[in-house]
């Protein structure tokens, strides 16, 4: 699991609001400055330029109207007037002396300016008190005179007094503006900084919070999808936001923790009750069973050993294996278990003798296996001990009874070795008997081979005599024929006749050749075999044969298929339906034909209703040339029958008839069926 | 045409001889016959007569020197005789006769039979063939 370290969720957020805390305040304190400084310029300009400046400027305004007002009160023509225009100047005078005070108290220049004026504008007053005296006094012209004159030279020198004054605030003023234009244009150029900053600060931040919240999450649920596989893949589409995803997967999780558990709180209670059984079966166990460490000493025994070796339970676990096992073969017994530990042998059994605790000598068939750790450390030995005693003393007595035996069997060996003699001598007469027989059986394949010879040698000749004999025949045919054509008027009617016979018994010697060559022919080996539907093969025999309207030949059943020379198994059919349609003496004459199976061979029939063979002559009428009926009478070369039989016969059947004379013949014949 | 043609019978059989010309002059055929009495005569009458080869032989089988399958072997191999058609015509039904003789090229294969009207029939259908079939003509 790839492990990344990440800060805390909240972690992460308090370092961000941190941030913006310390962000703002630093925004906060240099806009206080800022603003402080505008505040303290601000002041300064309420404080100096705007009221210094007023203040010059309602000076110049005041001493103008005082100046008229002097003028009036020189003008004034009745006292009334002269009152009111008095009350003008004093009023006037009132305010540019308030104004002074004012300028006085906030003049930031040097106040020498201020101080002139204000000597000059002080020095104003005994001028103007005296014009007020004149006219009060009626001396009116005086009074003009001296306005005109004193007066007006004063007030124009209160004028060039204030002037610097006046100069110095609005000199003043217009410097103080301009700083705070700077300052205002410093505070916007701050503003935008900040804001820009803060901008890049927030979108730096936001991008660390989400990718440091988003990223593990998302990492999450790949995991999950990983974990789930299939089961998620639909929900991952469809939930709306990672958390639906987590919540469901950590129920997922749930679950299969839940599953989890029951699972492995039945394992474990499997393996308990497992457990349990092997202790019991161990405990129980017929053959003793121990546990001991790579020392030697014992750490478990079960009863079957402590009962074996004769000691109690506390008494065997005190021990070391050695100490049961007999003196001598304690050497054996260690190396055994050294062997075993050291891993030269894998475990194995080993026959050793023991002592029992009451002295007695017990055998014991032990057989050790190392036990490892878990990390494939020799831990302990595990060893089943089988009690042979009971076996050992069998051996024992065995060997007596072996030795005891070999004796009987060497008395016995000595008497068999006779009747051997005696086996072999006859044995020697059957193998002389076997070589007879042998002999005897070469004789006859020669024999028989001879006999083939001979049978072929007979086919050849029967068939080139046939052959050789049918020329001469021929020649008389033809030459008698001749005769009686040529000769015809020079032969008389008896001579026609015997020459007729003639042409006729050659006709008939014709048939017997022929009937010779077909049964020659017939003898020759099985060949050009081939499967064939016996039914239609026999249909198209009785179409060949096309029997007179009065004879009606039908197959009751269906005839099988057959592996066999089709022509030859036509001609077996044809002769026999022949012959019943040759003898056939009834005006309605009817032959069947039919077939059974038997389990290995088909049984076929012919049957009519013709004249019928007395019993007699059931054998007589297989054989070749024998005829019942005169030639004369009854035309037939007297091959047909022998040639049926020889062909069932070579094809490894029987024939047969049953028939009673007057109603009929049935000829019987089988084929094996061929597999 | 085919009238001029001459026949060449081979046959050794001297009543058999007969029986064909008999019938030749029943069914009245009045081509020329020339007879051989073995394959051996035959092939020797053939080369002989280069220029005037007969258009039709009618050949025995059983033959002594040289019978009727080896004179089909021989004349098969000469590229004007093999031209020549030839009619089986023996006493043997042997299928193995037959199957050779086919195999060598014959144009039919009779059996004789023993009686004469019979033999006149046979006659008669070879000659319907040779009348009715085109013959491979010399220039």
């Amino acid at each position: 699991m790839k492990k990344t370290k990440y800060p805390r969720i909240q972690t992460r957020l308090f370092i961000g609001l941190l941030i913006i805390i310390l962000f703002s305040s630093i925004v906060n304190i240099l806009y206080y400055r800022d603003i402080k400084e505008l505040n303290k310029v601000t002041n300064d300009i309420i404080e100096h330029p705007f009221t210094v400046s007023k203040g010059v400027r309602d000076i110049k305004i005041y001493i103008n109207a005082m100046h008229r007002s002097m003028k009036d009160v020189v003008l004034s023509k009745n006292k009334i007037e002269l009152n009111n225009s008095i009350n003008l100047v004093n009023n006037n005078e009132q305010l540019i002396y308030d104004n002074f005070e004012i300028v006085k108290e906030r003049f930031l220049g040097d106040l020498r300016f201020v101080n002139e004026a204000y000597t000059t504008f002080f020095d104003w007053k005994p001028i103007r008190d005296e014009v007020i005296d004149l006219v009060k006094n009626g001396n009116v012209d005086d009074a003009a005179r001296i306005t005109k004159g004193k007066g007006n030279d004063h007030i124009i020198l209160l004028f060039q007094k204030t002037r610097k004054m006046i100069d110095f605030a609005n000199e003043k003023a217009a410097s103080y503006n301009q700083d705070s234009i700077n300052i205002l244009r410093k505070a916007k150029r701050n503003f935008l900084l900040t804001l820009i900053g803060s901008l890049i600060l927030g979108i730096i931040l936001f991008l660390w919070i989400f990718f440091s919240i988003s990223n593990p999450i998302n990492n999450m649920i790949k995991r999950i999808k990983n974990v789930s596989g299939d089961k998620m893949k639909g929900f991952l589409k469809n939930a709306g936001n990672q958390f639906a995803v987590l919540d469901y997967a950590i129920s997922e999780f749930e679950n299969r923790e839940k599953i989890l558990k029951e699972k492995v709180n039945t394992r474990t209670y499997e393996l308990e009750e497992t457990k349990n059984l092997l202790d019991r079966s161990i405990e129980n166990a017929a053959i003793g069973m121990v546990t001991m460490n790579l020392k030697g000493k014992l750490i478990k025994a079960n009863n079957s050993f402590c009962d074996f070796v004769g000691y109690t339970r506390e008494e065997v676990l005190n021990m070391k294996f050695n100490d049961f096992t007999k003196e001598e073969d304690k050497a054996k017994g260690s190396e055994f278990v050294k062997k075993i530990i050291e891993g030269e042998i894998k475990g194995g059994s080993l026959e050793k003798a023991y002592m029992h605790k009451s002295g007695d000598i017990i055998y014991g068939s032990v057989s050790t296996s190392l036990v490892k750790d878990i990390n494939d450390k020799p831990d302990s030995l595990f060893g089943q001990i089988k009690d042979i005693t009971k076996q050992k003393q069998y051996e024992i007595k065995i060997e007596e009874h072996k030795i005891e035996l070999e004796n009987k069997i060497k008395k016995r060996t000595i008497e068999l070795d006779k009747k051997a003699l005696k086996l072999e001598k006859s044995q020697q007469a059957l193998t002389f008997l076997l070589e007879d027989v042998n002999d005897i059986k070469k004789q006859l394949e020669i024999s028989n081979r001879k006999h083939l010879e001979v049978n072929k040698e007979l086919e050849a000749f029967s068939y080139s005599v046939s052959h050789d004999l049918k020329a001469p025949l021929r020649a008389i045919s033809q030459l008698s024929y001749w005769l009686s054509q040529d000769y015809a008027e020079k032969i008389d009617k008896e001579g026609q006749k015997q020459l007729k016979l003639l042409v006729a018994r050659v006709k008939r010697m014709d048939n017997l050749i022929d009937g010779i060559l077909q049964y020659s022919r017939a003898g020759k080996l099985r060949e050009k075999e081939k499967l064939f539907n016996l039914h239609f093969i026999v249909e198209d025999t009785i179409n060949l044969i096309n029997p007179p309207e009065n004879i009606k030949v039908i197959i009751e059943n269906q005839l099988p298929e057959y592996i066999g020379d089709p022509t030859r198994l036509g001609q077996l059919f044809q002769n026999l339906i022949d012959n019943a349609i040759k003898f056939m003496d009834k005006p309605e004459g009817l032959i069947k034909i039919g077939c059974r199976k038997d389990s290995n061979f088909w049984e076929f029939y012919v049957s009519d209703n013709g004249p019928g063979i007395e019993e007699k002559y059931f054998d007589r009428i297989f054989q070749i040339f024998q005829r019942l009926i005169s030639r004369d009478k009854q035309e037939g070369t007297g091959v047909g029958l022998s040639l049926v039989k020889r062909v069932v016969q070579i094809y490894g059947g029987n024939i047969w008839l049953k028939s009673k004379p007057g109603e009929g013949t049935s000829f019987y014949f089988t084929l094996p069926i061929i597999k | 045409m085919n009238e001029k043609i001459s026949i060449l019978l081979v046959e050794d059989d001297h009543v058999d001889i007969m029986t064909i010309k008999r019938a030749f002059k029943d069914i009245k055929i009045t081509n020329p016959v020339n007879v051989c009495e073995n394959g051996l005569e035959a092939l020797d009458f053939l080369r002989d007569q280069q220029k005037h080869l007969p258009g039709i032989i009618l050949l025995d089988l059983n033959m002594p020197k040289m019978n009727g399958i080896e004179f089909l072997q021989e004349i098969k191999d000469d590229e004007q005789l093999k031209l020549i058609p030839v009619v089986v015509l023996t006493t043997s039904k042997e299928e193995q006769d037959k199957v050779e003789s086919f195999k060598l090229g014959v144009a039919g294969y009779m059996i004789k039979p023993v009686d004469y009207m019979q033999f006149v029939e046979i006659i008669r259908t070879i000659h319907l063939y040779w009348t009715l079939s085109e013959i491979p003509v010399e220039d």
